[in-house]
């Protein structure tokens, strides 16, 4: 243990202690404005960033948030403009419906009445030709049977008869 | 029965044994903090999410109470080391 | 490294602790220099990268523990607090390259705990209102115990100042010891007790140190 040299700067002594003074409060200024400011600022700075850019993102969230919601409303008035709209268009349908079956009915009245009066009418222009063409058929039977008989006379007479007969509901049957 | 030593190494033998003697009280500090380190365990076992300022406060407890510790230590090495009372001869 | 400076008749003897640390302080100088290019080149908004992300960290830590220790109105003294604890912290570091610790040398740890004590003195004159003010709080809760404050007081840079003195001095001392033990094994032995002494000593100590520092200012501002 021949090499072992220990010494022990125990004793502070004014010159030492100077020098570590002024070298401490020199590095603190240089540390202060060389390192502490900038990298404090750069901090600082990023801070403010992170924290503008949650600001940011919340404002849009709530923005987004709000324009769902209006769209959501939006939607909602839209869905019950176009319920309405179909029943609307439902009801009009169903209006129109029904006025095109009444007028249809209608006209399907008028026509059979007319079909009726006009039937009523071919039947009495068929009674009255039936009426007449009789009269004189039976004139003309009349006077191929009874050709010396009867004269004129009489034989109006007669066609008058016949045809009054004709004319009542007993012939008819 | 002290012929045959010289002052110097009296002087230097005495020191040796005092500097033994003074590091007796490197028992306090070792005690203290290991209670510190116990207490701390079992804090940190309580609330383990302040384990960091646990850690903190316990290591700044140990360093006060390792005070005493040094000041036996630095008494120590100045008698083996610095020897001051070889100069008081 | 040793220097004798003659100031006319007189020899000033200065050892290489001094020299050591004033070398420190320039390396950090040259590296702070360096950080400062590089963070006046770079834009907030991009990633931090590379060492200046470190230096980063390293200031936000030491202002997260000077804002919860000290306060938010305290915030001017974490240059300070970050320039001792750089300096510590590479002094105590020092010894890994095989030269002795600049805190080695007690007349370094002194000055470092009187400068302390010297803002403490004056952080605490001011935030008392006045230094007649200030020397009153020594008389509480009574004029008797005016000593024991006194003392006590006073024990701060000493109590500062010895601590890590006596943690790096034997720290380094038990280095020597053991190189002299192992003798020709110490290349092999001797790491594991290089990263318990130098690297995990000499860390919590600078730590310690910082924080006795932000204790005892934080104290003055609030009495």
């Amino acid at each position: 243990m021949g090499d072992l040299k220990i010494s022990v700067n125990i004793a502070p002594t004014f010159a030492k202690l100077i020098i570590a003074w002024l070298t401490l409060f020199v590095l603190y200024l240089i540390l202060k404005k060389l390192l502490y400011k900038p990298v404090s600022n750069i901090l600082v700075e990023r801070q403010k960033k992170i924290q503008s850019e949650i600001d940011e993102s919340k404002a849009l969230k709530s923005e987004a948030e709000q324009l769902k919601l209006q769209y959501e409303a939006h939607m909602e008035s839209a869905k019950e403009e176009a319920q309405e709209i179909i029943e609307a268009a439902r009801q009009r349908g169903e209006e129109l419906r029904l006025d095109i079956v009444s007028k249809a009915q209608k006209e399907a009245q008028e026509i059979k009445s007319r079909a009726k009066v006009e039937i009523s009418r071919e039947r009495e222009a068929a009674f009255q030709e039936v009426k007449s063409q009789t009269g004189d058929l039976a004139l003309l039977i009349a006077s191929k049977i009874m050709e010396e008989e009867i004269n004129s006379e009489k034989q109006n007479q007669l066609i008058e008869k016949f045809i009054d007969e004709v004319g009542s509901s007993k012939w008819q049957n | 029965m002290l012929q045959g030593i010289s002052n110097e190494a009296f002087v230097l033998g005495c020191s040796a044994i005092g500097a033994g003697l003074a590091m007796i009280a490197g028992l306090g500090p070792g005690i203290g903090q290991g209670i510190a380190a116990g207490k701390g365990t079992e804090a940190v076992g309580r609330q383990p999410e302040a384990q960091g300022d646990i850690t903190r406060t316990m290591l700044l407890g140990q360093a006060v109470a390792e005070t005493t510790g040094i000041y036996s230590l630095l008494v120590a090495i100045i008698l083996l080391f610095v020897q001051p009372l070889l100069s008081a001869l | 490294m040793e220097i004798f400076i003659t100031l006319g008749d007189k020899e000033i003897f200065i050892p290489d602790s001094i020299v050591n640390f004033v070398f420190i302080a320039l390396f950090i100088v040259i590296f702070s220099a360096i950080v400062n290019k590089k963070a006046k080149n770079t834009n907030p908004d991009d990633v931090p990268s590379g060492f200046l992300n470190v230096v980063e960290m390293l200031i936000e830590t030491i202002n997260n523990l000077v804002r919860s220790t000290m306060g938010e109105h305290n915030m001017k003294f974490a240059p300070y607090i970050l320039t001792i604890f750089v300096l510590i912290l590479c002094s105590n570091l020092y010894g890994l390259l095989g030269f002795t610790s600049p805190t080695s040398d007690y007349s370094v740890t002194l000055a470092l705990a009187l400068a302390t004590f010297v803002i403490v003195q004056v952080t605490g004159v001011r935030s008392a209102g006045g230094l007649f003010k200030y020397l009153k709080g020594f008389t509480e809760p009574n004029f008797l115990l005016t000593p024991l404050n006194v003392i006590g007081e006073l024990a701060n840079p000493v109590s500062l100042s010895f601590r890590l003195f006596g943690n790096i001095l034997s720290g380094g001392l038990i280095m020597t010891l053991l190189y002299a033990l192992f003798g020709y094994l110490a290349p092999v032995l001797a790491p594991p007790f290089h990263i318990y002494f130098d690297i995990f000593s000499g860390g919590l100590q600078a730590f310690i140190f910082t924080m006795l520092t932000m204790v005892f200012i934080g104290g003055a501002t609030e009495a």
